[in-house]
């Protein structure tokens, strides 16, 4: 039985896989579980539930990949977890031998709250770097078609926009907002979007929240396996609340050989304009 | 004595039986062509949007076939002017005779103008909550959530409070919470915050909002205020108690229930209190099994 080594973290967690029938694989990926099942006419696809993200921590890092696995590995699975298991089904006439597992980008835009609020005085630009949840997808490889998609983390749900009328849903998340790309962590289900913020205004721009639209970057490997989006700049010029975002072409210029894995989930669209930064007003009152 | 179908033969076939045949295909040939641009129109200009499919369906029917309608009766014979002045008058006697349903009708074009809520919306109506099927000449109607078909006459419908629970694309959950007069307040506000932070369908902007509400008969009372995507809205309503429950389980916080304390004055002595149980147990097991026990 071929067995991938769980300390060996120089492979990546992601690529295609051959299965034969009635056997199955595990993927750890950051704090999700995912096992793949095949038999001749199905594949099974059982992650754990993301319902109590209490019970993973977010940032735990971890990348493991287990294949071939018997089919008691996968039986006993509900009993031996003790947890709330998702199984899919999927039916085939003969199903793939191979699929495979690819990292993406969230499907709504995230909006990154740094931990301590962020001051950019008038005429500065700097370099941000956030790191985003992945969604971890089960491809079949022959006929390219997605099986499913499940968050390696489920990102908790937030609201972006002037008002509670008008706005985005999106996910949120925390960053500590880091400037040194040596200071960040290498995680294996996040990646990382370097986010260039130019402050042309007259006055200090303070970064209390800022909108990152993920579903309009494309997703890029490096040769050691880190993930990274395109650069998106941010221009916020002189009478103007908002900024206006660009998405840079091409990996970013921190990762030059890294090479795309993954298109954009929607076509970016000319002129994204963002109304960023700043707490969304006083009308969530009582 | 002729016999009666021969009446009938000379009348089908002169020219004037022709004439009403030709008006009655004429009127025929309108509807259809009013269904099928109605249709065409839908299509083209209300892709997404039910309401307004609907709208052009009717004005395209109605339209088309009033006007295949007038050029039949033209063609018969009728002079449509006599028959506009007719109606005029006739509309008098006939709005007071069915002023009810005159009401309801212009109601209903006030409706579609205002478009307080479309086809599909959720909405609130005197106690009756449902989603929008149609709204028609007459009536909206319902379709409430244990499938019930409910007709509201529009009349109704502009004179009573209609809210619509789908307009908006948030919406705030409101729990009403009651801690004992022994908690610490401070702590029961950071579980409460970190119970909503944990949630996944709960909003982290707009922020939850814990708002004092009183001091209680038995209890010191919050509300706790989360938001939730509209879809949501009854997803996070059934977890949030839950798990509120559960944080408030884990602190030792707890939720009480009425109190009673019987006092008799100062100048009494205390209730004399006796107890009948000889263990520890709620029940006092039974004397022949408890003289046994001693026994052994």
């Amino acid at each position: 039985m071929e067995t991938t080594d769980p300390d060996d973290h120089s492979e990546p967690w992601w690529g295609p896989v051959a299965l034969d029938e009635e056997t199955g694989g595990r993927w750890i990926v950051g704090p999700t579980t995912l096992w793949l099942y095949r038999t001749s006419q199905e594949w099974r696809v059982l992650h754990r539930s993301p319902a109590d993200p209490t019970a993973t921590d977010p940032m735990l890092n971890r990348s493991r990949v287990s294949h071939p696995l018997p089919p008691e590995t996968i039986a006993a699975l509900p009993e031996m977890e003790g947890e709330a298991l998702e199984t899919s089904r999927y039916s085939f006439r003969q199903t793939e031998a191979r699929v495979s597992v690819q990292p993406a980008l969230a499907d709504r835009p995230v909006v990154s709250r740094p931990e301590h609020p962020l001051h950019i005085p008038s005429g500065e630009s700097v370099t941000l770097y956030l790191s985003t949840a992945l969604w971890i997808q089960v491809r079949l490889t022959a006929s390219d078609r997605l099986l499913q998609e499940v968050p390696s983390f489920r990102m908790s749900d937030t609201w972006f926009g002037p008002s509670t009328v008008e706005g985005e849903y999106c996910y949120a998340t925390r960053t500590a907002g880091r400037l040194q790309l040596e200071n960040l962590p290498r995680r294996y289900h996040r990646a990382i979007t370097p986010l260039r913020i130019k402050n042309a205004a007259s006055d200090a721009l303070a970064l209390e929240r800022v909108q990152l639209p993920v579903q309009h970057l494309a997703l890029y490997t490096t040769p050691t396996h880190q993930l990274w989006t395109q650069t998106v700049a941010m221009t916020r010029s002189p009478n103007q609340d908002g900024a206006d975002i660009q998405i840079r072409n091409g990996p970013p210029s921190e990762a030059q050989e890294a090479d795309r894995i993954q298109p954009p989930r929607a076509p970016s669209k000319k002129g994204l304009f963002t109304s960023t930064f700043s707490a969304v007003g006083t009308l969530f009152g009582s | 004595m002729e016999p009666w179908w021969t009446l009938f033969v000379d009348y089908i076939t002169s020219p004037r039986a022709l004439d009403v045949l030709q008006a009655a295909i004429k009127i025929g040939i309108g509807v259809v062509l009013g269904r099928l641009a109605g249709n065409g129109l839908a299509r083209l200009f209300a892709d997404a949007d039910a309401q307004r499919a609907m709208i052009i369906r009717r004005a395209s029917l109605y339209g088309i076939a009033g006007l295949f309608t007038a050029s039949a009766l033209m063609e018969l014979g009728f002079d449509l002017g006599v028959l506009l002045g007719a109606a005029g008058i006739l509309t008098v006697a006939i709005g007071f005779a069915s002023q009810t349903s005159a009401s309801n009708v212009i109601s209903g074009l006030f409706l579609l103008g205002e478009r307080p809520f479309a086809v599909g919306d959720i909405i609130r109506v005197s106690g009756t909550t449902g989603e929008v099927l149609s709204i028609d000449l007459l009536s909206v109607k319902l379709r409430t959530f244990d499938n019930l078909f409910v007709r509201i006459p529009n009349e109704t419908m502009i004179k009573s409070e209609v809210t619509n629970l789908r307009r908006f694309p948030i919406r705030r959950v409101d729990l009403q919470v009651g801690v004992a007069y022994k908690e610490d307040l401070r702590q029961v506000r950071e579980v409460l915050l970190e119970v909503a932070d944990r949630n996944p369908l709960c909003l982290e902007e707009p922020p939850p909002l814990i708002l004092f509400q009183g001091y209680g008969d038995s209890a010191i009372n919050h509300q706790f205020s989360v938001w939730a995507k509209t879809e949501n809205f009854l997803d996070l309503r059934n977890s949030i108690p839950v798990e509120i429950k559960e944080a408030f389980d884990e602190h030792g916080i707890e939720i009480p229930f009425p109190h009673r304390t019987l006092y008799t004055g100062s100048e009494t002595a205390p209730f004399p209190v006796q107890s009948t149980s000889q263990g520890p147990g709620p029940t006092p097991e039974p004397p022949d099994d408890a003289g046994e026990a001693r026994q052994d």
